[in-house]
């Protein structure tokens, strides 16, 4: 690595706020728009970097094909769901980038948006005992190549959670664990591999969920158990979510 | 079942990049292998006069391919190229530390 390429070591700090609007219609179909907004911030030998902005809009929809419920003779209620969907990823978030720049990968990756149309399926799996539940989902994410000729690689992610619900009052509190296992395929410039891009991650979760009406609000902190990403070159060290839902 | 719900979300991640600075090129299917071997981690422990590979600035935290000594102290760099640049002219990259 010599002195006149850019970007040789960075710290990176990824932020995406998503506002999902979600609509159930009927009891088999769910329709969700997610809206991300991206902030990335960078710190590189080459000074800070900041790329904020609206990313690429998400619509998926989802078909529930299943919904038993049943009580067995000790008195256990068990409920069961499985859910599966597809959606689409539209080019709404900015990709400025030049495809003759030697720091092509890392600058591709603090983008706002892919500037491609990429295509979602889904599935998620749900089960209660009592207040025992298991969440299960899995999804696939194929991706299409850019003006620039440019395909950020194909995705497979997978998690399954265990939770258990506390009922106080008008309160559920649901603290959970659970794993999060995901893996990318190399991205793709002009048809051709480019090297040290995608890897898997396989993390750890734990988090907590209170619901108080028709509120919802929980947080989770994933932490990485195996990672291999860009050839070993990017470590995830820490990954944390939170969020509201109102319904209505 | 309620109709309609809005969540909204956030989710920050934060990682370490050592990023590929190599332009993609046609007919290649890899372009630059990664340099990861045990010599790797025997380099680690050693000390070295400079925190930094003098030659592209990257902390020597992040990983050491070869190493130079220079009026007595030893220095550590993150690839061959890196090092041959510094033997060039040692004193202005020290200069420039």
């Amino acid at each position: 690595m010599m002195a006149d390429n850019p970007s040789q070591f960075s710290h990176d700090y990824y932020k995406t706020m998503e506002l999902w609007a979600g609509w159930n219609i009927g009891k088999k179909w769910q329709l969700i728009a997610i809206l991300p907004y991206n902030y990335i911030h960078q710190v590189s030998d080459d000074g800070v970097t900041n790329n904020n902005g609206i990313g690429d809009i998400a619509l998926m929809a989802n078909y529930k094909v299943f919904d038993k419920n049943t009580t067995s003779g000790n008195g256990s209620a068990v409920a069961q769901q499985l859910w599966l969907g597809a959606g689409i990823k539209v080019p709404t978030g900015k990709f400025n980038v030049d495809a003759t720049d030697p720091a092509l990968v890392a600058i591709a990756n603090t983008q706002t948006g892919s500037a491609s149309t990429d295509f979602m399926l889904n599935a998620m799996y749900n089960v209660r005992i009592n207040n025992f539940g298991i969440n299960t989902g899995a999804s696939y994410k194929m991706n299409t190549a850019n003006n620039d000729k440019y395909i950020f690689g194909n995705k497979f992610s997978a998690n399954s959670f265990v939770s258990y619900a506390i009922n106080r009052g008008k309160t559920t509190v649901v603290p959970n664990a659970g794993i999060l296992f995901e893996t990318t395929a190399a991205n793709k410039l002009d048809k051709q591999n480019i090297a040290q891009t995608g890897g898997h991650l396989l993390a750890a979760a734990a988090g907590l969920e209170l619901s108080l009406n028709k509120v919802t609000i929980g947080a989770n902190v994933q932490l990485p158990v195996n990672q291999s990403f860009s050839a070993g070159q990017t470590d995830l060290k820490v990954k944390g979510m939170a969020h509201i839902t109102f319904s209505f | 079942m309620n109709k309609f719900f809005v969540t909204v979300i956030v989710v920050a991640a934060f990682s370490c990049n050592q990023p590929a600075t190599v332009a993609p090129e046609k007919k290649m299917e890899t372009i630059m292998a990664p340099v990861k071997d045990s010599t790797i981690n025997s380099l680690a422990k050693l000390e070295y006069a400079s925190k930094k590979d003098l030659s592209c600035g990257m902390p020597i935290s992040a990983g050491l391919s070869d190493t130079a000594t220079y009026k007595g102290k030893l220095y550590g760099f993150c690839s061959a190229e890196c090092k041959a640049d510094f033997l060039k002219d040692p004193e202005a990259h020290l200069a420039a530390k």
